[in-house]
């Protein structure tokens, strides 16, 4: 009991001492994880709004807003008969009207240009193979009565390389400023143990053990890296939440469907994946921290 | 308590700090660890303690053998060994009673054994009533007694004095041996490195004496200059010759404190005070 306090105690008169070294190392841990942090996010995202289209829907067969029903049918018999597609719905021009409506609630200037005439019906289809979508559009595409084709792999796919690259890039920040979080670490603790080495060196002498010595600076590490990591969670938390406000006042009406968020709202990740994310950040942050201190004390500890 | 067994060690591109060297301390026994600088007292020292390994040979302390004793028990070894420096090392921002029970906490022991033991080991040393005061605030001398009642506190089998009056005069020097007499007398082995001769020679303790890392005499109720009975004989005589012969009165009073020195080293009971001239006419 007396140790652990003690050992306590002495982690936070090295810091209060250190204050300022401590500071300089939280702050970069508090950056870099807020890379890793964002990293994960958007990866999480995106794989979100992958596996949303790909099980969703396929593919949308826009038509002419004044379409004969007849094309309308003989759209619809092909569709049912193509081996590619599982299943369609049809969205007749007042439901269509509907979800314009509900779409641009916020924007009645936009739902004024429509009407129930003029709003355009769509088939939703479901693809067996959601791979096929680009087979499907080549069919499809430039139909009599089909105004367009519109399937989400191509703007996923594009997706994907911009935030993998995106990605890489921040990972690679991430990577040199874990570094130089971990070098900032090190000479955090390497200051500690020079500060304290004639309390040390008694230490030693009346043959405290090399653990009851080396906790209390590697626990010093730990709570910089931890420290760290738990700020670099709320930033984390703050820039999902940022983007969620962007993407929910500016979503466009292209990518909107009725069953679920748009890709773009469902690029932002939900606040359960901004969670694990700041989970892993503290394991990241623990383990950067004992990591730098463990390195300092093996060297200049000498115990 | 202490042995030694054809012990040798030396550090990197140097000469041997230490050379075959084989002996035994007991326990409670009072040892005097003498020689020049460089002579290998240190490394002496320090391969008891376990901050240095030996090259060849073996060291037993405490019933331990130091060349197996593992790494990690190396501080359960030194829980058994008191030090004492010349420069106290003392904790500046600690009191004196903080600087006692500090030695205790690190090991682990509980507030109630801290709170028990370190005022009776004050009261030994005699500072009880400095238990308060930071160590700025104290004497060279106190400051001494503080160190050794840390190194003490903890009842240990054996208590090392790296030249524990190096830094203090003469009667404060006094005060600090009665002190390790009084410690060494609870059956606790005391092994002191100095180059105080004249505290060697009143005390009049087992001398052991490096000189290059050679064990050169391990004398019982030894005294501090003497390196061989022989060569202290020429000496002797060398020191009557220039006394008789001498004409400058400076040479003749260190010639004769020389003499008495001498005397005394050898013990040689057919020279007396008297067959050394007082005053040559």
């Amino acid at each position: 009991m007396l140790s652990i306090k003690r050992a306590l105690r002495d982690t936070f008169i090295n810091l209060w001492r250190n204050a300022q070294y401590a500071l300089a190392a939280v702050l970069t841990v508090v950056v870099s994880l807020s890379l890793v942090g964002s990293a994960l996010v958007v990866r999480q995202g995106v794989a979100n709004a992958t596996s949303q289209w790909s099980h969703g829907v396929g593919v949308q067969i826009w038509l002419n807003a004044n379409d004969a029903n007849s094309e309308v049918s003989s759209i619809g018999s092909a569709l049912k008969a193509s081996p590619l597609i599982a299943s369609c719905n049809y969205v007749d021009h007042s439901q269509s009207y509907q979800l314009i409506k509900q779409v641009f609630a916020s924007q009645p200037d936009i739902v004024n240009v429509f009407s129930v005439q003029t709003s355009p019906t769509i088939y939703r289809c479901v693809l067996t193979n959601p791979n096929d979508a680009p087979a499907v559009f080549k069919v499809f595409h430039g139909q009599p009565g089909v105004r367009d084709v519109k399937y989400p792999s191509q703007a996923i796919h594009t997706m994907e390389q911009i935030t993998s690259i995106l990605q890489l890039a921040l990972l690679g920040m991430a990577v040199l400023m874990l570094g130089a979080s971990i070098v900032l670490i090190f000479m955090t603790i390497r200051l500690a143990i020079y500060s304290r080495s004639r309390e040390v060196s008694v230490m030693k002498l009346v043959g405290a053990t090399n653990w009851f010595i080396r906790i209390p600076f590697m626990l010093e590490g730990l709570f910089e890296g931890i420290f760290g990591a738990v700020l670099a969670g709320g930033v984390v938390f703050g820039i999902r939440s940022i983007l969620n406000s962007v993407v929910s006042k500016t979503d466009a009406l292209g990518s909107s469907t009725s069953n679920g968020p748009s890709l773009l709202q469902a690029t932002v990740a939900t606040p359960h994946d901004a969670l694990m994310s700041a989970i892993v950040l503290v394991f990241v942050g623990a383990g950067v921290g004992v990591f730098g201190s463990f390195v300092a004390v093996r060297r200049f500890l000498d115990v | 308590m202490i042995r030694f067994e054809n012990v040798s060690k030396s550090y990197k591109g140097t000469a041997k700090a230490l050379n075959n060297i084989s002996l035994e301390i007991n326990k409670g026994e009072f040892v005097f660890l003498v020689g020049p600088s460089g002579s290998g007292k240190t490394t002496f020292l320090k391969l008891l303690l376990r901050e240095e390994k030996a090259d060849v040979g073996q060291i037993w302390v405490a019933g331990r053998d130091l060349g197996k004793l593992h790494h990690w028990k190396v501080p359960f070894l030194r829980r058994n060994i008191g030090c004492v420096f010349q420069d106290f090392r003392l904790l500046p921002n600690k009191t004196v009673f903080g600087n006692v029970a500090f030695s205790l906490e690190v090991i682990g022991r509980s507030k109630h054994v801290v709170d028990a033991k370190v005022p009776q080991v004050l009261e030994l040393v005699g500072l009880s009533h400095k238990a308060n005061s930071l160590p700025n605030q104290l004497s060279g001398g106190e400051q001494q007694r503080v160190a050794i009642a840390r190194a003490f506190v903890n009842r240990p089998l054996i208590l090392l004095c790296d030249e524990p009056t190096g830094n203090l005069d003469p009667a404060t020097s006094q005060g600090i041996m009665r002190l390790l007499d009084r410690i060494n007398r609870t059956e606790t082995t005391v092994l002191m490195a100095t180059h105080d001769a004249s505290i060697v020679d009143t005390m009049r303790r087992r001398v052991i004496q490096l000189e290059a890392g050679e064990l050169v005499r391990d004398q019982s109720r030894g005294v501090y200059g003497l390196e061989d009975p022989d060569l202290a004989g020429e000496r002797l005589t060398g020191a009557i010759r220039a006394v008789t012969s001498g004409s400058d009165t400076d040479e003749l009073v260190k010639g004769r404190k020389r003499i008495r020195r001498q005397v005394s080293d050898v013990g040689l009971a057919s020279i007396s005070e008297e067959a050394v001239p007082e005053k040559v006419d």
